[in-house]
């Protein structure tokens, strides 16, 4: 019903033109993006008071994540959203093949990445260190440890979360994108999917050094 | 539809660009800088953050209506963390050893009150 | 355009149950919006009858404390999260936003059936939790106490809360995109209707406000399920930030009830006054101005919280500021009303009483906004009365008055005059029977949310119970006789009260498409003639 009966154009019955469909439709993915600011941002939140409140226990339990992991994933991240910024412009340029090609691999790169994190999770696992009722943390008995790896699971969790959430939609493109729904006039799903994988490349941006970052040099 | 469409030798400057900034944050975060080094680490994620939004996400190409969407979510983001710190950092309990002192202090002063004769049977009753 | 003989309309389109419930009409959705929210109203009411029975003798013999704890947490939540967050907006916002801009749809009609079905799945949630138990952290699920030590089914509600929060976010953002993308030519800024405006201001909150609601109650979700301690003083945490990041969203959830109605209100005034909304740019700009604002008070709430001294007086002082545009409304409104040619139909009647009630339940806010008054007042039943005054003397005044407004346009077919009046008239009096002596039990010391009080207090608890009844009957009234008017009231003209407004321009019931063409807007909003706006051009 949504759809006019004309199959080709993707132009929906209540807008005008194809332009004000584009509009709002960008218009409603950075209202979007805005809610996932703050619905992220409560966390980072949470993570700044308790950073005040215990910088000690922040700092032991900070250097205890494995950083060559972290940076690693961080590395693999920011390939992703080349990649993925990159299926956006063969999208604007019409290239259904380059949408495709570009991606699969953005795909690849944030399953990599994902897979890098389950490693940590379950080393994380064997070490207690997933809060609850087992969780120890010898190098820093005091109160704040385990409010940091609680953060930790909360945070990174949401993440990958949101990750696979962005996986999940980029199989959909690909499809749509096999079936030819895309070219040089319409590209719009591609390019909102685009703002949503390089949104959560930025919370990451954010999470590296908040997480792994935050006593180093001891 | 005209989209203003980029030279791919934007996003592969870019990103060379992030790349660099981690192994830079990565680096700094292994030198003492005292306090500073928080702040170097916040503002190269808020730079790489700002690369990410002003090219891979074109905000650049963006209406001035988009630009302040683009700004709104983390202003307000600053909203709740600013108005939610004023109440931290100013809480004079939270320091937690002078917590510990003044807890210290008010048990003596009980136990010298209820030491007191006459005060015996109900001068610990708080 | 009028209307005439059988057109069909959005209602005869078609029949059959998947045309209602895979529908992406925004005024079908409206209509599907308007009954679930009516259930839960009554839902939500029952509870309140049953606490006022509770409070008619100063023993508790009716309930067990326990048991209490649970009616005024499920008669929180029920009416917060599932009556008043979505009633304004969802039902009448949804129906009228698109038709006042001159626009077919939303801009997302698929994300509005969308955000009607999570709204559905997570109150079903919710009421599940009622069955499997009740909840009795109060609606705040102030933690430690909702994550360690309750024992009702708190995990289950705030999923409900958590998945009902995303409807109205969703909503929210479908309201912006719209206002912002799907005007019709002509229609500017500061053309649009002022309920336009206020729901443009509402939906600012429901996108900024309500996802850190979701963040707080899934960290809560965390610590109740898995035992990931965040806010869990035994381990460091600070149960206060759970407040904080509460709060946050839920004063300017206050904002997202009230602001839809005040839009209402503004029709309202302008449509029986046959004039103009005096300062109409003030208005449209204070709704604005209080959605910002809210952003900046959630701290006074937590006054006696632990939370620092200086954080209590700068939110004090800023709670203060709220006045100002809400005083600009008021003054407006009633600005609006010299030398207009008034006219007391049944809407204009819950108009008065939203102004009166809403006045007194500011200005009580300006009570508990100052630090030293609060501390004396808070958790008595001052703050009961004055939120109430806000709330239902604010919001519903608005939603019922703007139902009864805008039921010709909605159905097509016209309410009994009469029986309207003696509702609105019994509502405020009811209202003001059962809340108004709330101020004076607060004053004199009686705490909220027990089931229990002193003797002294019997008097004003039994008026209190008896105004409930009163008020109970003025809401059960309209149901009857809108019920009724759906099949013997006699048909709508298109523009029954001679109002201005591109929704009084096309037929009662609408067609599914809103306009044939999309219209070209070359006047004012309440471009009323100077002498009398009964005929327009």
């Amino acid at each position: 019903m949504a759809k006019t009966s004309d199959k080709k154009s993707p132009l929906q019955h209540h807008f005008v033109h194809l332009n004000q469909q584009y509009d709002a439709s960008q218009m409603g993915m950075w209202a979007f993006l805005i809610t996932e600011i703050l619905f992220f941002g409560a966390l980072f939140t949470a993570y700044i008071v308790y950073r005040l409140m215990y910088p000690a226990a922040f700092g032991a339990a900070s250097s205890h994540l494995d950083i060559t992991l972290g940076a690693f994933n961080t590395a693999v991240l920011i390939a992703s959203s080349l990649t993925m910024a990159l299926a956006v412009h063969a999208g604007h340029t019409g290239s259904t093949r380059g949408i495709i090609k570009n991606l699969i691999w953005t795909i690849v790169l944030g399953s990599v990445f994902l897979g890098v994190k389950a490693i940590e999770y379950s080393h994380k696992f064997h070490e207690h260190l997933v809060p609850g009722p087992s969780f120890s943390f010898p190098l820093y008995p005091g109160a704040g440890s385990e409010l940091f790896f609680s953060l930790y699971f909360a945070m990174t969790g949401l993440h990958a979360f949101h990750m696979v959430i962005g996986i999940i939609g980029l199989f959909i493109l690909i499809g749509m994108a096999a079936k030819g729904r895309f070219n040089q006039e319409y590209s719009t799903p591609v390019e909102m999917m685009g703002l949503y994988w390089h949104f959560v490349d930025i919370v990451w941006i954010f999470l590296f050094p908040l997480l792994y970052l935050v006593l180093r040099h001891h | 539809m005209s989209h203003t469409v980029d030279s791919l030798k934007t996003y592969y400057l870019i990103f060379l660009a992030l790349m660099v900034l981690t192994a830079v944050t990565v680096g700094a975060a292994f030198i003492d800088f005292g306090p500073l080094n928080i702040s170097i680490a916040m503002a190269i994620a808020i730079l790489k953050g700002c690369l990410v939004l002003w090219f891979f996400m074109h905000v650049r190409h963006g209406n001035p209506l988009l630009k302040i969407f683009a700004v709104a979510g983390f202003l307000w983001l600053v909203i709740l963390v600013a108005f939610t710190l004023q109440d931290y950092v100013t809480r004079p309990w939270q320091d937690f050893e002078a917590n510990q002192r003044w807890i210290k202090h008010q048990a003596t002063h009980f136990e010298a009150r209820a030491a007191l004769p006459g005060n015996a049977s109900h001068g610990s009753a708080h | 355009m009028n209307s005439s003989g059988k057109k069909t309309n959005y209602l005869n389109a078609s029949h059959t149950l998947s045309s209602w419930f895979l529908t992406v009409d925004h005024k079908r959705i409206a209509i599907l919006y308007l009954i679930t929210i009516s259930i839960f109203f009554f839902i939500g009411g029952l509870f309140a009858a049953l606490i006022r029975l509770e409070l008619l003798t100063p023993a508790g013999d009716l309930f067990k404390s326990d048991e209490y704890n649970k009616l005024f947490t499920l008669h929180g939540i029920v009416m917060i999260f599932f009556f008043l967050i979505p009633s304004v907006p969802a039902v009448l916002g949804n129906f009228l936003i698109p038709i006042m801009i001159g626009a077919k749809d939303l801009a997302f009609p698929r994300i509005n059936l969308l955000s009607w079905y999570i709204y559905v799945i997570g109150a079903t949630l919710a009421t599940l939790a009622i069955m499997v138990g009740g909840v009795d952290t109060g609606w705040t699920f102030y933690t430690p106490y909702s994550t360690v030590y309750s024992n009702g089914a708190v995990a289950l509600t705030i999923v409900g809360a958590f998945i009902t929060g995303f409807s109205s976010i969703l909503t929210g953002l479908n309201f912006l995109v719209t206002i912002h993308k799907m005007r019709a030519p002509g229609m500017t800024w500061f053309r649009l209707p002022l309920f336009v405006w206020a729901h443009y201001a509402t939906s600012l909150i429901m996108v900024l406000a309500t996802p850190v609601l979701a963040s707080a109650l899934f960290l809560l979700f965390l610590e109740r399920v898995f035992h990931i301690g965040i806010f869990n003083p035994a381990l460091g945490g600070d149960p206060v930030l759970f407040q904080h990041l509460f709060w946050f969203y839920s004063h300017p959830a206050v904002y997202i009830m009230i602001l839809p109605s005040m839009g209402v209100m503004s029709e309202l005034f302008a449509a029986f006054s046959r004039k103009r909304i005096f300062g109409y740019e003030f208005v449209a700009c204070s709704s604005l101005a209080i959605a910002i604002l809210g952003f900046f008070v959630w701290g006074h709430h937590m006054f006696v919280s632990g939370q620092s001294m200086y954080a209590g007086m700068v939110f004090s002082v800023l709670s203060f500021l709220v006045a100002i545009p809400s005083a600009v409304k008021a003054f407006n409104w009633s600005a609006t009303l010299y030398k207009g040619s008034i006219s007391y139909e049944t809407p204009m009647l819950y108009a008065f009483g939203f102004i009166g009630l809403f006045t007194i339940g500011g200005l009580t806010g300006l009570f508990l906004s100052t630090m030293a008054v609060d501390v004396h007042v808070h958790d008595t039943y001052f703050v009961v009365a004055h939120f109430h005054y806000i709330m239902v003397g604010g919001v519903l005044m608005g939603y019922l008055g703007g139902l009864h407004y805008w039921w010709p346009k909605i159905t097509g077919r016209l309410y009994p005059e009469a029986w309207a009046k003696l509702s609105a008239l019994l509502v405020f009096v009811g209202f003001n029977l059962t809340f108004f002596p709330q101020f004076l039990l607060g004053y004199m010391g009686m705490p909220r949310r027990y089931h229990m009080y002193p003797e002294e207090f019997q008097v004003l608890n039994v008026c209190s119970s008896l105004g409930a009844s009163v008020l109970g009957i003025g809401y059960f009234l309209p149901l009857v006789y809108f019920l009724w008017s759906l099949k013997f009231g006699k048909e709508s003209p298109a523009n029954p009260w001679g109002a201005k407004g591109l929704e009084w321009e096309i037929q009662s019931p609408p067609t599914t498409h809103n306009f044939d063409e999309i219209p070209v807007v070359t006047e004012e909003a309440y471009a009323y003639a100077k002498e009398d706006g009964k005929h327009h051009g």
